[in-house]
This record gives structure tokens, sequence and C-alpha cells, in this order.
């Protein structure tokens, strides 16, 4: 290419015997492409109810842009941040509100037993999953099996699960080894876990690509194609038709935010999800609605803390003088576009354990980074690897902590990673003493088995505390109403300790257009429920 | 003719091995893998450690590589690792996409290229500097950047075509049409710039040539000496540059899919790569050489088709 441009820009020759006229070809090429675009534009004045055109979709298509595709459609194997595939499909024993009470779904009511540690469950009558078969005590228990199978979520989050009695053709039990806290969370919609598939549907080991839930939509697979378009049309056996609020439902895949924005602009998706900060303001000139919970954590996980890689972090000393050589406010202001709420817990404003004590520990000074390490023998700083990735904005926040660190002496080698799946590998190495970390929300009582504790993958050095170790025990047993003290106490000694460097709160971003209306995240749940987006009019 | 197809495409079948190995070397080569990816951030080492293995990742490299090439040879490409499905559906569904954009953009650049490059060469003074000059900034233009501001234009401003998606011929003839109308030109857009460039040089000197002033001497009318005489001969390096543009275009299809949200072979690849599905990583090179393989016989016919003189065999 380079060679023609040379030899076009040296030879500029025009042919100068003569003007004959134009070939034929050339004459009827005009009129081809001239047919070709009104044919293209007539069909535009058709509207028509494609999902390709701009008029938007046809009454009762929900369009929803989502930026990336589940490896499976079963809410067992999937990630619970693809609980937007799973919402259409399969309804949760418990429905989690807007306002973060819970109220009945295919369950009808739940109860405690004594130190949480078994919970009895009542099922709805008359309900039957999209392919017909009747929900019951035992097919639950056959999905909550199916849960636990080697490698599926139920590990993760029903670890201690001892065994699932049938107590009656509506009603069972779950009985744990140690105190199970949250299970209302766990079978809501969010985790996925108490999203019912049905034993037909497990049995046959067809979840993956198809759906075969309890919910009010089911997937139609002819007009699916995996990784780009998922399209869900009503379930002829949903118990409660009067919350099928949209004829067919189809969502998008569309990676690009810019594609997001345009698509939304133009009518051709109603709601577009998980968007960044950044598009909020060309969004509300159009505008477009949004809601903006504060959904990630942005910040340094010292992982090494008895310095076994990188001796000078097993002093607290040095732990807390990175903390207070961070300009939090600055980061928050460039990292969250604006958007951004500087923290210095492992908690942001409204999450169960975050502490407004704690608000204001580590306030930005520099002079007393440097004093700190001084005491702590590093009066000219140390240097520190850290591990991060090109997603999420970490990249920018490894970038933003190595200018800031050095001017305490500190000098910061950031190794950026291109996928996630390269991070964690070398997050869980053991080669890296931190890590930059973004994490979204969870209720406190899993914070200690996914974060801090000794069996965490962010914990790959496995520092133990037996406080924490406490406090993670007392929380497990713990009420709805005692445990926030307890979480609470938890960021006070993890704060003290400095385990972590917290940076900033961000949103995750859901637009839609003035066509929907139910489009609801807070900061007690912060996450849309897909099925209460319906019709503006 | 027919041996001589054959022939070329038994030549063509070392590159059917070369470029999948070394497609599946440099793709191992990446860091992570796509267990990781699967079960996310909040998956303990153990639930990790048996997606590993029952996805197979436990097993060397060169017995993952033997497996999938004897797969091959009974005409499977596997079973993609993240999506769990056929490799080969998950490509079927896309390739109507990658082709019409391709085949669609291509043909826009030859048409167009093939008309500026002929304006270009047979107008003197201002209307062949134009050409030029438009040719030139076609040339230069970012294709992900012309493609945005075409999105901004007549999508979100004046809303005559789709800003983001793809419509099925079958689905709707008419939205079809729409739905590629942005994406095949911001594509084809440097490749008609190249092909003007190449018709007006070789234009241009086919003019210049003595049979063409012996034709105008013989009184052979003006018409048929530039679309019988002069752009056949011209033909050859365009029909060359045309069938590279063609293959460049399949790499360009990575960024205007992103753009336009189309559901592609280039977004898959890219997702692949990403999520380091292997089996569809190799699906995709697979593909992809074929259709640069049946690329280059067409280009080999057509070069017979312009010049009697060149035989295929």
């Amino acid at each position: 290419m380079t060679h023609d441009l040379t030899r076009w820009l040296a030879f500029p020759r025009r042919y100068s015997a003569g003007t004959p006229s134009e070939p034929k070809f050339l004459a009827r090429a005009a009129p081809l492409a001239a047919a070709l675009m009104a044919a293209s534009l007539a069909a535009g004045c058709g509207g028509g109810g494609a999902s390709g055109s701009s008029a938007g979709p046809a009454a009762g298509t929900l369009t929803v842009a989502v930026p990336s595709a589940p490896s499976s459609l079963d809410p067992a194997t999937g990630q619970p941040a693809n609980e937007t595939y799973y919402d259409f499909a399969y309804e949760p024993l418990i429905v989690q509100a807007a306002d973060g009470s819970y109220r009945p779904g295919l369950a009808t009511s739940w109860r405690y037993g004594p130190d949480n540690e078994t919970f009895a469950i009542t099922l709805r009558s008359g309900v039957r999953f999209s392919d017909g078969t009747a929900l019951n005590a035992a097919a639950v228990r056959t999905w909550i099996q199916h849960e636990m199978q080697p490698g599926e979520g139920g590990a993760t989050w029903l670890g201690s699960l001892k065994s699932v009695d049938v107590t009656g053709p509506l009603t069972l039990t779950l009985q744990f080894s140690r105190p199970a806290p949250q299970l209302e969370y766990v079978f809501a919609q969010t985790l996925g876990m108490g999203m019912i598939g049905s034993p037909k549907a497990v049995q046959a080991k067809t979840l993956a690509a198809r759906t075969a839930g309890a919910g009010p939509y089911e997937l139609d697979a002819s007009a699916t194609v995996p990784g780009a378009t998922y399209t869900f049309s009503p379930n002829p056996y949903y118990w409660d038709k009067a919350a099928v609020h949209w004829k067919k439902v189809v969502l998008k895949v569309i990676a690009s935010p810019t594609a997001a924005l345009q698509a939304l602009q133009t009518g051709q998706v109603q709601v577009a999800m998980d968007q960044p900060v950044t598009s909020i303001p060309a969004a509300t000139k159009t505008k477009l609605k949004y809601v903006d919970p504060l959904t990630l954590l942005l910040g340094l996980d010292i992982l090494d803390r008895n310095g076994k890689t990188d001796k000078p972090l097993a002093d607290v000393r040095v732990r807390q003088a990175l903390n207070y050589a961070i300009d939090r406010s600055a980061l928050a202001k460039v990292i969250g576009a604006g958007y951004g709420v500087p923290i210095a817990q492992m908690a942001a404003p409204g999450w169960d354990s975050y502490s407004s004590a704690l608000a204001r520990q580590y306030p930005y000074n520099p002079a007393a980074a440097r004093r700190l390490l001084a005491a702590a023998g590093y009066p000219h700083g140390f240097t520190l690897s850290v591990v991060s990735v090109a997603a999420v904005g970490q990249n920018l926040l490894a970038d933003a902590l190595a200018g800031q660190l050095e001017k305490v002496g500190i000098t910061m080698k950031p190794s950026i990673t291109t996928s996630v799946g390269a991070y964690f590998q070398a997050l869980t190495s053991g080669n890296y003493p931190a890590a930059t970390l973004s994490f979204g929300r969870l209720p406190a009582a899993f914070d200690y088995d996914q974060l801090w504790g000794p069996v965490a993958s962010f914990n790959p050095f496995k520092s133990a505390s037996p406080q924490l170790a406490t406090l993670d025990g007392q929380l497990s047993a713990a009420s709805a109403v005692q445990a926030p003290a307890i979480a609470r106490q938890m960021q006070a000694y993890l704060v003290q300790q400095a385990w972590f460097v917290p940076v900033v709160a961000t949103p995750l971003v859901v637009l839609y257009g003035q066509q929907v209306t139910g489009v609801s995240a807070t900061s007690a749940r912060n996450v849309v429920y897909m099925t209460e987006i319906r019709p503006a009019s | 003719m027919t041996r001589a197809i054959g022939r070329r495409l038994a030549q063509s079948v070392p590159l059917l091995l070369i470029v999948p190995t070394i497609t599946f070397l440099l793709a191992a080569l990446i860091p992570g893998d796509v267990a990781r990816t699967i079960v996310g951030a909040n998956a303990s080492q153990a639930q990790y450690e048996q997606v590993r293995r029952s996805l197979g990742l436990n097993q060397p490299l060169y017995a993952r590589y033997w497996e999938w090439l004897g797969q091959a040879f009974h005409g499977s490409l596997g079973t993609s690792l993240f999506w769990q499905q056929p490799v080969t559906s998950l490509l079927n569904s896309r390739l109507p996409v990658t082709l019409s954009l391709v085949v669609g953009s291509t043909a826009v650049a030859a048409a167009g290229g093939a008309a500026l490059g002929t304006q270009a060469a047979l107008r003197a003074g201002a209307l062949g500097r134009l050409i030029d000059a438009i040719s030139l900034v076609g040339l230069a233009l970012p294709n992900f950047f012309l493609g945005l501001l075409l999105i901004a234009w007549f999508a979100v401003t004046l809303r005559l075509f789709p800003a983001t998606g793809y419509v099925s011929l079958i689905q709707s003839p008419g939205g079809w049409i729409r739905s590629l109308v942005l994406p095949v030109v911001t594509l084809a857009v440097p490749g008609t710039a190249v092909i003007a460039k190449q018709t007006r040089d070789a234009m241009s000197g086919i003019l210049d040539q003595p049979f063409i002033r012996t034709l105008r001497a013989a009184g052979v009318p003006r018409r048929s000496i530039i679309g019988r005489h002069a752009l056949r001969n011209a033909a050859i390096p365009v029909v060359t540059v045309t069938g590279l543009i063609f293959v460049g275009s399949l790499s360009g299809t990575v960024l205007v899919e992103s753009v336009f949200a189309l559901p592609g072979l280039g977004g898959l690849a890219v997702q692949a790569t990403s999520q380091h599905d292997l089996p569809l990583i190799q699906g995709v090179a697979v593909y992809f050489t074929v259709i640069v393989i049946c690329v280059n016989l067409v280009v080999d016919l057509a070069y017979s088709w312009l010049d009697p003189r060149v035989r295929v065999s």
C-alpha cells in the first residue's frame, strides 16, 4: 500500500489524448448505485419491526444492549455478572426489591432456624417451568444438587450445605454444617442460586444453551445467535401473566460503549446495561435517563502482608504509609469521571459494612507517609511490583498510583495484563506482592471468604488474622439487624492494619430511554432486576 | 481448467495446516486461560482447577493440538471451550455477516475505485486532481473514525440508517441492505482509494500505448477503445489489488464489526482471543484461510479471463 501511495504521489499523470466518453459499465454503475440507495431508503421509510430499524422496535419488544455474553445460560454455572441473561427466564425463590427488602418469588415464605444453620422454604403452588414440568420441593432439591456439583457456583455461596430435606410436596429445609448467612440474598436474583431450573432439563444437560426456568420468558433458540443476540418470548406456563410486559425481549451484545449509546439514541435499544460513567453527559444531552448506583470499588490489594516477596510490606507502618500517600479525591475525579466517591475502607456509602467513622481515615498526607516509612526503616522508599489489568479502569488506577507513590519515594512497577484471565493467573501466582483490585458489591457476610479470608482468591499469600476469623464467625451467625455492626468492626480492623489501599467507589451505569420505566437500582440493591422494566405508557 | 483448479486447491492444503498450527502456538502463548474467564473472580482455586480439568486444559499442549488435528481431519473443528457449542455452528451463524460485509465492501471499492480511477485518468484539470485528493483522504482516514462519523450523521442525526446491528437477508431484504450500508461504506473507503489510484496509473499507462493510437487511427469508436481495450488491459493489476483488498478487509472487519456492533467473525475472533478459547480461535483461522484460498483462486481465474496469454495451467 505504501508503495502504491508513493507511486501515486510521484506520478500524477492524466490522460490528455482527447476526451473519450465513459465506458459502458460506468454509465450503468451510477443508476445501479442510485437504485440500491433508493431501495435501502425505501426500506427505511417502511419502518417495520426489525431490530435493525432506526424507527425503533415494534410495540411490545424490549431490546437491551449488554456489553458481554455469558459462557452459559445456566444460572448455576454462569457468573452473577450475567444476571441480565437469567432474569427473564428464571424467577428466583426470593425477589430482592429495589429498596433492599425481600419479597416472595417462587417461594411464598422462608425462615431461618437457630444460629442460621437451617433454612426452611415453602414454595408457591401451581407453578410450572417453561418445559411444562411442575415446580415442587424435589425440583428445588435437584436444582441445589446441580449447583453443588464441583466447579458450579453453589460451592462458593452454599459451601457449608449439609443436606436438602424435602419435608412436603412444596416444603423443604436446608441444613448447614456451620452458620450460613444472607440466604435471602443467595436465593434472590443477583447470585443466580435461587433461579430454579427444570429438573428435566438438569438431567438432560441442556441448560447451557436453552432455558427452562419458571420465569416470565423463555429463550427463543431459533432467533438467538450465541454471543451476539438472545431473543426471549413469553413463557406460556408462567404463573403471573400480569407480570409479562413484553411480547418479545432481545438482548444484543454491544461491547463498545459508544455503539451502545448510539443504539440507544437512535431507538434501536431501550436500555443499555453496565455502561461507563463517561457516557452520562452525552446520554443526558439527548434526554436519556440513567441510574448509577455505586457498584465497583477500586484500589490496591496488598497481597504479601507478611513480606514474603517484598519485605517492607510486612510492617504495618509501610502499609499505612501507602494509604497516606494517595490523594483519593483527585483520583476519584479522574477515574470516576466526576461520579466517583473517594473511599478509605473496603465499602462504599450505602453498603451494609460501610462505616462513616472510617470515612476520614488516611487523608492525603505525603509528609505522614514519609515519616512512617522512615520509622519503619525505609526513609528512601522501596520498590513495589503491582499486577493490573487493562479493564474496568484498573490500568488507569495503576498509572495514577505509581505517580503518587513516587512522591514519597516508593517506586511502583505496574505490570498491566491485557486479559482478565492473565490478571488472575498473575494475581494468584504468588509472584506479585500487590495487585490493583476492582470488585462489586456483596453483602458483608461474604467479604471474608471472597476478599480477605485465607480461602479468598484475592488473598494468595493466605494472610490470616484470628480477630478477623472471630468476627467472621460472629457475622455468619448474626441476624440481619446485628450484622452491619459486626461488619463495621471488620472494616475498622482492615483499615487499621492497612491490608488494602482503597481508593474510589464508582458507579456502573444503566442508561435507558423514555420509552421504558422500572429501571431501578439503589444503594440497597445496586443491580437492575430486568423483569421490573416495563413500557412507560 | 478443472485440473488446473484442482491443482491450485491441492497446493493450498499445506496452508490449511500451517496457518492453524501457527495460530495454535501463538494463541497458546497468551497468558491466562479460559477456565478463569468462565469461573470468574468469585470462584475458589478448587473450582477453577475443576473447570480446567473438565475442559482438558491440564493436558499438555501437544496432546491438545493432536486431538484438535484429529478432529479437523474428520471434519469437526471441535467444541468452543467458552460457549460449549460446536465451533462450526458458532462460525456458520456469523459467516453471513462477515461475508456480506467483505463482499459488499470489496464490490463497492472495486466499482467506485474503477470509476474514480478511470475518470481521473481520462479527465484533465481540476476534476482529476479532485478525484486524486478524495482518494488520498479516503486512504488516510481511519475506518473506525469514519464509521463513527457516518453513524453520527446518517444514523443519529438524519435517522436514515441503523446505528448498529445486522438484519439477515432472509428476515428482511430491505433491512439487510440498510444494516449494511454504513459498515460497507466504512470498510470500502480505503479500498476505493487504493483501487482508484491503481486504476488511474494503469489506465494512464495503457492509454499512452501505441496500440491505443493505432485503434484511434483506425477509427475505432472512443467508447470501445476505453471499455474493450484500455480498461480490460488495465484490469489485471486492479484485479490483483482487489483480491488483496478483499483479504485485507477480513482484518478490517474486526474494527468495523465493533463500531457497528455486527455479530460477525471478526468480533468473534476478538472474543475468542480474549477468552483464550483455542478451538474457536483455530476455527476462525481455518475459515479465514479457506476464504483467502477461494479469493486467490477467483483472482487467478479472473487473470485468465482478462488476458488470454495467461493460462491457469
